[in-house]
């Protein structure tokens, strides 16, 4: 099977992450093909890692307030404020047996170089910094995370075009280690944007930059494709089996 | 419950919460922005904790025995960092 580019639009975060989930399966029953996924989030969400405390990671209340949703990944890592108008989502699925090598700390680089890949292609020196950020500037852009099942890989991940920042550092709770550890620099100011880098293209363009990265990365040439209906229907029940329910979300 | 924080340079901020009777772990919780594999392994370290004495090298081992016998990996946070915040924890308890 040639790998598949899915190039989705605006979906809601629990049905992202069911279509990852469901692309995942597919790829370890070897019933889906090796995916590059793009796609985006409306409306705006926070996504926990898969072992974070709800309690410690997110303000419910400040979500509430301003609309924004929460969902718990299936992916481990930290809080992240998914941008309804500025954020692209990549998700890439393979089998473990196509990473370069069996160690994990490694596998984060090799999955998230395409991005590294997009932003240099979009005139940006930016690099991977571990275990799961990418940089311009020492200023985080980009953000991945992993799980692993029966023999497949996901890794999904984030690349801000824009973001409203005020809204972000409102919702996610950012932990005082964290911000001791930074010293006098803001949680905000750590984190930047293509666009507050000056650049002047949209989503569109930061996506065709990625399918080029992630192809130079790989190695690998992608044709362009759907979501199979086994696929379709799975996302949807993870969705609503897993991501909207309370015990998934305040299980921990 | 106790609790601690680890947060390793270059690693995730990992928070333990530890209850403890006679000296030993009665439960214990592992939360963080760690990545753990394989899926289910988180559990299966906090319920291998249980019974286990509140010292270092007891947890250590512990720890990596149940590691080892699940092929787990956590990436984020090292055994003895996780090790020295579970016996904190407990004694603060």
């Amino acid at each position: 099977m040639a790998w598949r580019l899915l190039l989705e639009g605006k979906k809601d975060p629990y049905l992202n992450m069911g279509t990852d989930e469901a692309i995942l399966d597919g790829v370890s029953m070897g019933t889906s093909p090796r995916t590059l996924r793009l796609y985006m989030w409306r409306p705006s969400a926070v996504s926990i890692g898969r072992f974070q405390a709800l309690e410690d990671s997110v303000d419910r209340e400040a979500c509430d307030l301003a609309g924004v949703k929460v969902v718990r990944r299936l992916t481990g890592g930290g809080a992240v404020f998914h941008d309804e108008v500025g954020e692209v989502t990549y998700s890439l699925t393979m089998k473990e047996e196509d990473l370069p090598s069996r160690d994990y700390v490694m596998s984060f680089e090799y999955m998230a170089r395409g991005v590294v890949e997009a932003l240099r292609l979009l005139g940006y020196r930016a690099e991977f910094v571990p275990l799961n950020d990418v940089a311009i500037g020492g200023r985080k852009v980009s953000g991945s995370a992993q799980v692993r099942r029966g023999g497949a890989v996901l890794q999904h991940g984030t690349l801000l075009l824009s973001m409203d920042k005020g809204l972000a550092f409102r919702v996610l709770k950012v932990p005082a280690q964290k911000v001791a550890e930074r010293g006098l620099d803001r949680p905000e100011d750590r984190v930047v944007t293509l666009r507050a880098l000056g650049y002047q293209g949209g989503a569109e363009d930061v996506m065709k930059a990625l399918v080029q990265g992630f192809s130079s990365s790989l190695g690998r040439k992608f044709t362009e494709g759907d979501l199979t209906p086994l696929e379709r229907r799975a996302a949807e029940d993870m969705a609503e089996k897993r991501y909207r329910s309370r015990a998934w979300l305040e299980e921990r | 419950m106790g609790r601690s924080t680890v947060k390793e340079g270059g690693g995730k901020l990992t928070v333990v919460e530890v209850r403890a009777a006679d000296g030993r772990v009665a439960s214990a919780r592992m939360s963080g922005e760690f990545f753990a594999y394989p899926e289910g392994i988180v559990e299966k370290v906090e319920e291998a904790l249980v019974g286990v004495p509140l010292d270092e090298e007891e947890i250590t081992k512990a720890l990596s025995r149940v590691l080892g016998r699940e092929g787990g990996v956590i990436v984020g946070v090292s055994v003895p960092s996780l090790a020295k915040a579970i016996v904190l924890a407990g004694r603060e308890a």
